[in-house]
Protein backbone atom coordinates (compact mmCIF):
# COMPACT_ATOMS: atom_id res chain seq x y z
CA UNK A 1 0.00 0.00 0.00
CA UNK A 2 1.35 3.29 -0.87
CA UNK A 3 0.13 6.39 0.76
CA UNK A 4 0.51 10.11 -0.67
CA UNK A 5 -0.29 13.43 0.35
CA UNK A 6 -1.88 15.99 -2.53
CA UNK A 7 -2.50 19.35 -1.34
CA UNK A 8 -3.00 20.63 1.56
CA UNK A 9 -4.61 17.49 3.56
CA UNK A 10 -5.70 14.97 0.81
CA UNK A 11 -4.35 11.40 0.69
CA UNK A 12 -3.77 9.44 -2.49
CA UNK A 13 -3.81 5.68 -1.75
CA UNK A 14 -2.78 2.86 -4.32
CA UNK A 15 -3.63 -0.38 -2.78
CA UNK A 16 -3.06 -4.09 -3.69
CA UNK A 17 -6.29 -5.32 -5.31
CA UNK A 18 -6.50 -7.82 -2.56
CA UNK A 19 -9.59 -8.21 -0.20
CA UNK A 20 -7.10 -7.85 2.77
CA UNK A 21 -6.69 -4.86 2.05
CA UNK A 22 -10.09 -3.47 3.29
CA UNK A 23 -9.67 -3.40 6.89
CA UNK A 24 -6.60 -0.67 6.55
CA UNK A 25 -7.99 1.51 4.14
CA UNK A 26 -11.15 1.75 6.49
CA UNK A 27 -9.05 2.80 9.05
CA UNK A 28 -7.89 5.55 7.04
CA UNK A 29 -11.33 6.39 6.16
CA UNK A 30 -11.97 6.71 9.92
CA UNK A 31 -9.79 8.45 10.63
CA UNK A 32 -9.86 11.28 8.04
CA UNK A 33 -13.84 11.28 7.13
CA UNK A 34 -15.66 12.49 10.48
CA UNK A 35 -19.54 11.60 11.11
CA UNK A 36 -21.21 12.64 14.25
CA UNK A 37 -23.71 9.77 14.70
CA UNK A 38 -22.03 6.30 15.20
CA UNK A 39 -24.95 4.37 13.70
CA UNK A 40 -24.26 6.74 10.14
CA UNK A 41 -20.13 6.44 10.54
CA UNK A 42 -21.22 2.50 10.60
CA UNK A 43 -23.21 2.84 7.60
CA UNK A 44 -20.94 5.20 5.50
CA UNK A 45 -17.87 2.71 6.69
CA UNK A 46 -20.20 -0.18 5.05
CA UNK A 47 -20.84 1.73 1.88
CA UNK A 48 -16.68 2.04 1.65
CA UNK A 49 -16.44 -1.42 2.51
CA UNK A 50 -18.87 -2.25 -0.45
CA UNK A 51 -17.32 0.13 -2.56
CA UNK A 52 -13.85 -0.86 -2.26
CA UNK A 53 -14.49 -4.45 -2.81
CA UNK A 54 -16.54 -4.35 -5.67
CA UNK A 55 -13.30 -1.93 -7.08
CA UNK A 56 -10.97 -5.14 -5.79
CA UNK A 57 -13.26 -8.06 -7.50
CA UNK A 58 -13.40 -5.67 -10.88
CA UNK A 59 -9.67 -4.98 -10.58
CA UNK A 60 -8.65 -8.89 -10.06
CA UNK A 61 -11.02 -9.87 -13.37
CA UNK A 62 -9.06 -7.46 -15.34
CA UNK A 63 -5.26 -7.30 -14.11
CA UNK A 64 -4.28 -8.37 -10.39
CA UNK A 65 -0.82 -6.92 -10.56
CA UNK A 66 -2.26 -3.43 -11.14
CA UNK A 67 -3.47 -1.56 -8.04
CA UNK A 68 -6.79 0.51 -7.20
CA UNK A 69 -6.66 3.61 -5.90
CA UNK A 70 -8.81 5.58 -2.99
CA UNK A 71 -8.62 9.39 -2.49
CA UNK A 72 -9.70 11.15 0.32
CA UNK A 73 -10.05 14.73 -0.14
CA UNK A 74 -8.36 17.89 1.76
CA UNK A 75 -11.80 18.30 3.83
CA UNK A 76 -12.62 15.19 4.38
CA UNK A 77 -16.02 15.23 2.97
CA UNK A 78 -15.35 12.98 -0.01
CA UNK A 79 -13.71 9.40 -0.99
CA UNK A 80 -12.91 8.36 -4.76
CA UNK A 81 -12.48 4.27 -5.09
CA UNK A 82 -10.98 4.11 -9.08
CA UNK A 83 -10.12 0.82 -10.68
CA UNK A 84 -9.43 -0.02 -13.62
CA UNK A 85 -11.61 -3.10 -14.01
CA UNK A 86 -14.10 -3.63 -16.91
CA UNK A 87 -16.55 -2.07 -15.42
CA UNK A 88 -20.38 -2.86 -14.77
CA UNK A 89 -21.39 -5.40 -17.13
CA UNK A 90 -24.13 -3.59 -19.78
CA UNK A 91 -23.26 -0.20 -18.95
CA UNK A 92 -24.94 1.86 -21.72
CA UNK A 93 -25.89 5.36 -21.46
CA UNK A 94 -25.52 5.38 -17.95
CA UNK A 95 -27.54 2.20 -17.49
CA UNK A 96 -25.65 0.08 -15.04
CA UNK A 97 -27.05 -3.93 -15.08
CA UNK A 98 -25.68 -5.79 -11.70
CA UNK A 99 -25.96 -9.24 -10.54
CA UNK A 100 -28.20 -10.02 -7.51
CA UNK A 101 -25.01 -10.23 -5.38
CA UNK A 102 -23.90 -6.84 -6.27
CA UNK A 103 -26.95 -5.70 -6.47
CA UNK A 104 -27.49 -5.66 -2.45
CA UNK A 105 -23.78 -5.09 -1.96
CA UNK A 106 -25.04 -1.26 -4.10
CA UNK A 107 -28.32 -0.72 -2.18
CA UNK A 108 -26.06 -0.84 1.39
CA UNK A 109 -23.84 1.08 -0.11
CA UNK A 110 -26.78 3.63 -1.31
CA UNK A 111 -28.44 3.46 2.15
CA UNK A 112 -24.83 4.75 3.74
CA UNK A 113 -24.02 6.86 1.15
CA UNK A 114 -26.88 8.54 -0.42
CA UNK A 115 -24.83 11.21 -2.82
CA UNK A 116 -22.99 8.18 -3.97
CA UNK A 117 -22.31 8.64 -7.82
CA UNK A 118 -20.76 5.90 -10.29
CA UNK A 119 -18.81 6.72 -13.25
CA UNK A 120 -17.97 3.80 -15.27
CA UNK A 121 -16.50 2.55 -18.57
CA UNK A 122 -14.26 0.11 -20.26
CA UNK A 123 -11.18 1.19 -18.83
CA UNK A 124 -12.53 1.54 -15.56
CA UNK A 125 -14.61 3.01 -12.79
CA UNK A 126 -15.12 6.01 -10.46
CA UNK A 127 -17.27 6.03 -7.68
CA UNK A 128 -16.97 8.80 -5.48
CA UNK A 129 -18.81 8.55 -1.80
CA UNK A 130 -19.81 11.48 -0.43
CA UNK A 131 -19.43 12.15 3.29
CA UNK A 132 -23.26 12.02 4.29
CA UNK A 133 -24.35 15.26 7.01
CA UNK A 134 -28.28 15.19 8.65
CA UNK B 1 -13.69 -0.03 16.42
CA UNK B 2 -11.91 -3.87 16.62
CA UNK B 3 -9.74 -4.54 13.19
CA UNK B 4 -10.25 -7.99 13.75
CA UNK B 5 -13.53 -9.65 13.59
CA UNK B 6 -14.59 -12.39 16.84
CA UNK B 7 -16.96 -15.81 16.66
CA UNK B 8 -17.68 -17.08 19.67
CA UNK B 9 -20.37 -20.39 20.41
CA UNK B 10 -22.22 -21.30 23.19
CA UNK B 11 -24.26 -25.15 22.75
CA UNK B 12 -27.20 -25.94 25.04
CA UNK B 13 -29.53 -28.10 25.35
CA UNK B 14 -32.03 -25.46 24.47
CA UNK B 15 -30.17 -23.56 21.93
CA UNK B 16 -26.38 -22.32 20.29
CA UNK B 17 -25.48 -19.22 20.79
CA UNK B 18 -23.17 -17.51 18.04
CA UNK B 19 -21.99 -14.59 19.00
CA UNK B 20 -20.12 -11.87 16.47
CA UNK B 21 -18.18 -8.84 17.70
CA UNK B 22 -16.03 -6.35 15.26
CA UNK B 23 -16.07 -6.20 11.32
CA UNK B 24 -18.43 -8.48 9.61
CA UNK B 25 -17.66 -8.47 5.99
CA UNK B 26 -15.79 -9.57 2.80
CA UNK B 27 -12.73 -9.25 4.35
CA UNK B 28 -13.67 -11.43 7.53
CA UNK B 29 -16.85 -13.68 6.25
CA UNK B 30 -14.27 -16.44 5.94
CA UNK B 31 -13.91 -16.45 9.86
CA UNK B 32 -17.12 -16.85 10.44
CA UNK B 33 -18.04 -19.30 7.76
CA UNK B 34 -15.24 -21.27 9.34
CA UNK B 35 -16.72 -21.21 12.53
CA UNK B 36 -20.16 -21.90 12.13
CA UNK B 37 -19.56 -25.07 9.59
CA UNK B 38 -19.95 -27.34 12.50
CA UNK B 39 -23.55 -26.36 13.79
CA UNK B 40 -25.51 -28.29 11.53
CA UNK B 41 -24.26 -31.52 12.59
CA UNK B 42 -25.26 -30.46 16.02
CA UNK B 43 -28.85 -30.10 15.31
CA UNK B 44 -29.62 -27.19 17.25
CA UNK B 45 -33.32 -27.04 18.41
CA UNK B 46 -32.90 -22.81 17.83
CA UNK B 47 -29.85 -20.80 16.85
CA UNK B 48 -29.20 -17.13 17.89
CA UNK B 49 -26.84 -14.78 16.12
CA UNK B 50 -25.94 -12.44 18.19
CA UNK B 51 -24.87 -9.24 16.04
CA UNK B 52 -24.79 -6.52 19.00
CA UNK B 53 -21.25 -6.06 18.77
CA UNK B 54 -20.72 -5.90 14.89
CA UNK B 55 -18.90 -2.38 13.99
CA UNK B 56 -19.42 -2.99 10.07
CA UNK B 57 -22.11 -4.72 8.38
CA UNK B 58 -21.83 -6.01 4.48
CA UNK B 59 -23.47 -7.53 1.89
CA UNK B 60 -20.78 -10.33 2.41
CA UNK B 61 -21.85 -10.62 6.06
CA UNK B 62 -25.35 -10.85 5.11
CA UNK B 63 -24.46 -13.62 2.41
CA UNK B 64 -23.05 -15.97 5.07
CA UNK B 65 -26.25 -15.55 7.48
CA UNK B 66 -28.10 -16.75 4.60
CA UNK B 67 -25.56 -19.51 3.52
CA UNK B 68 -26.27 -20.28 7.44
CA UNK B 69 -29.98 -20.34 7.08
CA UNK B 70 -29.75 -22.71 4.20
CA UNK B 71 -27.26 -25.33 5.85
CA UNK B 72 -29.86 -25.09 9.08
CA UNK B 73 -32.95 -25.84 7.48
CA UNK B 74 -36.17 -24.21 7.43
CA UNK B 75 -36.98 -26.30 10.88
CA UNK B 76 -34.53 -25.10 13.34
CA UNK B 77 -35.59 -21.20 14.09
CA UNK B 78 -32.93 -18.55 13.61
CA UNK B 79 -32.93 -15.37 15.87
CA UNK B 80 -30.45 -12.30 14.87
CA UNK B 81 -30.07 -10.32 17.68
CA UNK B 82 -29.25 -6.28 16.95
CA UNK B 83 -28.10 -4.22 19.50
CA UNK B 84 -27.61 -1.04 17.83
CA UNK B 85 -29.64 1.32 14.66
CA UNK B 86 -27.78 0.62 12.00
CA UNK B 87 -28.08 -3.04 12.38
CA UNK B 88 -31.94 -3.10 12.07
CA UNK B 89 -31.60 -0.69 9.35
CA UNK B 90 -29.25 -2.94 6.60
CA UNK B 91 -31.95 -5.99 7.86
CA UNK B 92 -34.70 -4.05 7.42
CA UNK B 93 -33.85 -3.05 4.38
CA UNK B 94 -32.63 -6.55 2.60
CA UNK B 95 -35.69 -7.56 4.25
CA UNK B 96 -34.08 -10.42 6.44
CA UNK B 97 -37.30 -10.61 8.59
CA UNK B 98 -38.64 -12.86 6.48
CA UNK B 99 -35.78 -15.20 6.57
CA UNK B 100 -34.89 -14.91 10.80
CA UNK B 101 -36.33 -13.65 13.60
CA UNK B 102 -34.84 -9.97 14.34
CA UNK B 103 -34.52 -9.12 17.87
CA UNK B 104 -33.69 -6.29 19.40
CA UNK B 105 -31.09 -6.29 22.69
CA UNK B 106 -29.14 -3.86 24.86
CA UNK B 107 -26.13 -2.11 22.89
CA UNK B 108 -22.92 -4.07 24.16
CA UNK B 109 -20.17 -2.05 25.85
CA UNK B 110 -17.23 -0.67 23.78
CA UNK B 111 -14.55 -2.93 22.45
Amino acid sequence: MIVDQVGERAVHIAATASIDAIPSLRVAVRALCRLDDPDDEALYLGACTEVLANAIDAQQRTDPRVAIEMVIDPTGQRVLVTDHGPGFDGAEDGEIVVDVQRGRGLTLARMGCPGLAIQSGTDGTTIELPVPHR
Amino acid sequence: MSSLLEVTIRSTTHATTITVSGPFDRASVAVFDAAVTGIPRLGPPLVAVDIGAVDVLDSAALGALVRLRRALGVEVPIELRTARDFQRRILTVVGFEQLFRVVTTEPHPPH
